[in-house]
């Protein structure tokens, strides 16, 4: 490999590929189909790279990409193929599970902020390049999401006791 | 407390990849690599016609014990040359274990797994280049890549995929040997940026210059389309006389040996110890300190730089600017450089069948 940036990306890749499959899973549930979404974004990124303004901001963009082409998929498969309700949870909903309960409830961008928080361990600055808000936003939604949280699970116990 | 709850919950319940999805990973990478920079020298595929069958005959027998008579063999029969080559799934050379984790075929595509293992030292790292040095024989024609995928600090053991290929009507089959080869490689890559502006002498003044020896290459403008004409412009270059070098040392493999004023022009020249062995190199990024930006097209005008072999195959090479501050204190420059260890030579050579994997991709 003749370049700095492309050895950067095939590392960022193989570092993140588990990670950018769980996203798209998250998305889409279909294993064939998160191994689709994961492929067509490493081409996209690949395609991308020299755009990408530094090796720092590969794995970002990367998420953004696997992000992106799971939508694109997920909005295809609206259109053709009848969803189930789960479906529309990035993580399987389990009912009468509080934490299930409380993050199916949640927007798709915040369940989506906590997975790349709590499951993948980004960086706040990380998490605020994949999602395109400055650094401060993603902190204030984490830390208004996890009061919300902390209320939930005290009316669980509350309503237990 | 919560946050504990939310990330148990988050473990438990998002899927992972399954078991073949490395592979495909790795098999696409590849292949986008292979796309953009094809590197994998392809097996000779030429076939002499005129072989003499009795030739073949003894040849064959003998093809299988002895390398020399199966290179030749191949040259004519390059279908049975591999055929008869033992298998080797491991090989060291230089206290370095080269070994095959798996060799899969996916219609007109092979993926080679392998790792090399530094059973000494610490010669094996994250950054190995192989230096153009892989070959993959196969008797097809094919084209492809080699990368590095991974490496173990604790083993020392870094792993490659091998990635090739062919066309379709002419591809390789399930059983087929396949031989890999490398014969050096480099380690202990860095890229380093580097201040240079405390190691400018402080007065820059008109200074003692040479015509540019050998040329070995040039960079800048005119055009690439124009290359006849900017040979022709380097060429009749002056460059500073490399018997009066500063000798300042940068970086491990890099030293700043000269800077001076040369027909009007500003003059910097760094010398890349054994490039035939390091892949040393780098760039000079000059600005002015009294402006905020400087444009990418004013750093360097007509000329560019120009590059010739010294001894020990140093690699000279002088960065030329038409245009710099008038007040040479108010010069800012910037070096990247990347250096690694000299390329550690051998011969690791393994060779093994071919089996095929089913995708629907």
């Amino acid at each position: 490999m003749s370049n700095g940036k492309e050895q950067a990306f095939v590392s960022a890749v193989q570092e993140r590929s588990h990670q950018l499959y769980r996203i798209a899973m998250g998305y889409l549930h279909s294993a064939q189909d998160a191994e689709d979404a994961v492929s067509d974004a490493i081409e996209s990124a690949w395609k991308n790279l020299k755009r990408i303004r530094s090796n720092d901001a590969i794995p970002a963009y990367l998420i953004r990409c696997t992000i992106n082409s799971a939508k694109t998929e997920l909005r295809r498969k609206r259109y053709t193929e009848p969803l189930e309700p789960y479906q529309e949870s990035l993580v399987a909903h389990d009912p009468g599970n509080p934490i299930s309960d409380y993050f199916s409830e949640l927007r798709e961008k915040d369940q989506l902020l906590l997975i790349l928080k709590y499951q993948e361990n980004l960086r706040e600055a990380e998490i605020a390049s994949v999602l395109h808000v400055p650094r401060g936003t993603v902190s204030s939604r984490l830390s208004r999401l996890l009061d919300r949280l902390r209320e939930e699970l005290k009316k669980e116990e509350s309503g237990n006791a | 407390m919560p946050e504990q709850k939310l990330k148990d919950f988050l473990h438990q319940n998002m899927s992972e990849p399954p078991k073949d999805f490395d592979e495909q990973v790795h098999l696409h990478l590849a292949r986008l690599v292979a796309k953009e920079e094809p590197k994998m020298k392809r097996a000779s595929g030429f076939i002499i016609v005129f072989a003499l069958i009795l030739a073949l005959g003894m040849a064959t027998a003998l093809a299988a014990f002895n390398e020399d008579v199966n290179q030749l063999l191949y040259r004519i029969w390059p279908q049975a040359a591999q055929a008869l080559k033992p298998v080797n799934l491991s090989c060291e050379s230089q206290g370095i274990r080269m070994e095959v984790v798996s060799a899969t075929l996916n219609g007109s595509e092979t993926l080679v797994t392998l790792t090399m293992q530094d059973l000494e030292g610490d010669r094996v790292d994250e950054t190995m280049d192989l230096f153009d040095s892989a070959i993959l024989q196969l008797p097809y024609d094919g084209s492809g890549t080699c990368m590095q995928t991974g490496y173990d600090p604790e083993t020392k053991t870094a792993s490659f995929a091998v990635y090739m290929k062919f066309n379709m009507d002419e591809r390789p089959a399930e059983g087929d040997k396949v031989s890999f080869r490398v014969s050096r490689f480099i380690s202990n890559k860095r890229t380093q940026t580097v201040d240079l502006t405390p190691l400018i002498p402080g007065e820059i003044t008109e200074a003692e210059f040479m015509p540019v020896p050998d040329i070995r290459g040039w960079s800048g403008s005119p055009a690439s389309d124009r290359r006849d004409a900017a040979t022709e412009i380097a060429r009749n270059l002056m460059v500073l006389n490399t018997n009066n070098s500063l000798e300042i040392p940068v970086v491990d493999g890099v030293t700043l040996t000269g800077v001076g004023i040369v027909d009007g022009s500003l003059h910097i020249q760094i010398r890349y110890a054994d490039i035939l062995h390091t892949d040393n190199h780098g760039f000079l990024t000059l600005s002015d300190k009294s402006e905020n930006s400087y444009e990418e097209s004013t750093k360097i005008q007509e000329i560019g730089s120009v590059s010739w072999f010294g001894e020990n195959h140093d690699s000279w090479e002088e960065y030329i600017f038409d245009e710099y501050p008038e007040d040479l204190s108010q010069i800012v420059l910037q070096g990247e450089f990347t250096t690694a260890a000299p390329a550690v030579e051998g011969d690791w050579y393994v060779t093994f069948p071919l089996s095929v994997i089913k995708t629907d991709s």
